[in-house]
């Protein structure tokens, strides 16, 4: 059974991108605050496709 | 005879803080004459405030850098006119900036509003707080013009080249080379206005909130720059509303902003104003900014240190 990040209320997440400028250069950064419940997690960590779904959900909630 | 007094302890006043500390948010009126101005291109004419909004009328001069366009800075004071000496004690600081002419209409795609500061017309307003604003640059070209206070942190609003939307622009220096470092930038979008939100009475993102706090950083190793120990902001937590007051994220930022590597004796306010971009036409910006210093306390921490930071 895959995980499914979005439907579980224990997950919780905001991001967003924004443009940083300084001595390291000029480059983007996402910025990630991210509440996840350790069995979908552990389960990311183990298994390839969840890991997917799991970066798939991060990408869908940013607010940029 | 009747006496006045309740028998028992003396009740104390106040809400038992600190008489010495500053309390309150100070809007800031660049016109009122206490504010010190730093432009060295004359770039912004026509400085005004009525009804409590700054106006000004912006050139179509460059200054990308963000403290390099118009400056205001002005020292802030405890309530007993006493300096802000942040050496061994943490310091609030919040700001709030706000475009209160910058709006779309209904479509939520056309310039709307006032038009102070027209959408997608490059402008920007940061208001943020610094400790040296002696390094405030000097001159428009060469000599001084690279100038760059040592501690600050700055927060503010950005139009770009986009009709929609705002951005969110943090400015501070924490490079740890050179005489005064280099300027570091950090922007984000703010709400990408769409029918939807014109529908909930969202016209425009265009009101920011900053709070970071000042704290003693102990274990800090010295750099070029950088004393040891130096007092640091870790982090800034900031957050956008929408024309109508309405909250919409808070966001935390890692900012890392050393404090002291000029004084830690005097902290200023300061509000800056300016184009990121020559192209375009002049204009006129209308803005509304308060910021709120406190100090947090005493030195007294249980802990032994200032801002609770060891055992």
């Amino acid at each position: 059974m895959p995980i499914d990040p979005g439907s579980d209320s224990r997950n919780r997440l905001r991001a967003h991108t924004s443009e940083e400028s300084s001595e390291l250069g000029s480059y983007e950064l996402v910025t990630i605050e991210c509440d996840i419940a350790k069995d979908t997690f552990d389960a990311a960590l183990a298994s390839a496709d969840d890991a997917l779904v799991l970066v798939q959900w991060l990408e869908s909630k940013r607010t940029d | 005879m009747s006496r006045s007094r309740v028998p028992g302890n003396i009740r104390r006043q106040g809400l038992g803080r600190d008489e010495a500390v500053l309390d309150d948010w100070v809007r800031i009126n660049v016109a009122d004459g206490t504010w010190t101005k730093n432009d060295p291109d004359n770039h912004v004419t026509n400085i005004s405030n009525t009804g409590g909004i700054n106006s000004v009328d912006i050139d179509d001069t460059s200054n990308s850098n963000y403290i390099n366009g118009c400056v205001w800075y002005k020292e802030i004071r405890l309530a007993d006119g006493g300096p802000f000496d942040f050496s061994d004690r943490p310091v609030d600081l919040r700001g709030y900036v706000h475009w209160p002419g910058t709006g779309w209409d209904d479509d939520g795609s056309q310039s709307g509003g006032d038009d102070k500061p027209p959408v997608a017309s490059k402008c920007y307003c940061i208001l943020g707080f610094t400790t040296d604003p002696e390094n405030f640059p000097s001159a428009a070209s060469g000599t001084g013009s690279a100038d760059l206070p040592r501690d600050m942190v700055g927060v503010g609003l950005e139009s770009t080249t986009n009709a929609n939307r705002l951005k969110r622009q943090i400015i501070r220096n924490v490079s740890n080379s050179g005489t005064y470092g280099a300027i570091n930038t950090n922007s984000a979008w703010l709400d990408d206005i769409s029918s939807g939100d014109v529908s909930s009475n969202h016209k425009c993102s265009n009101r920011l909130e900053f709070q970071t706090e000042i704290v003693k950083a102990e274990h800090l190793a010295s750099g070029n720059l950088d004393p040891a120990g130096a007092c640091r902001s870790y982090y800034l937590m900031w957050s956008d509303r929408w024309d109508n007051g309405d909250r919409r994220n808070i966001n935390q930022y890692a900012l890392d902003q050393r404090w002291g590597r000029t004084r830690t004796t005097k902290l200023y306010a300061f509000v800056a104003v300016g184009r990121n971009d020559s192209g375009g036409s002049a204009l006129t910006m209308e803005f509304d900014c308060y910021y709120h210093a406190r100090m947090l306390h005493k030195g007294t921490s249980p802990s032994g240190k200032t801002a609770l930071s060891g055992p």
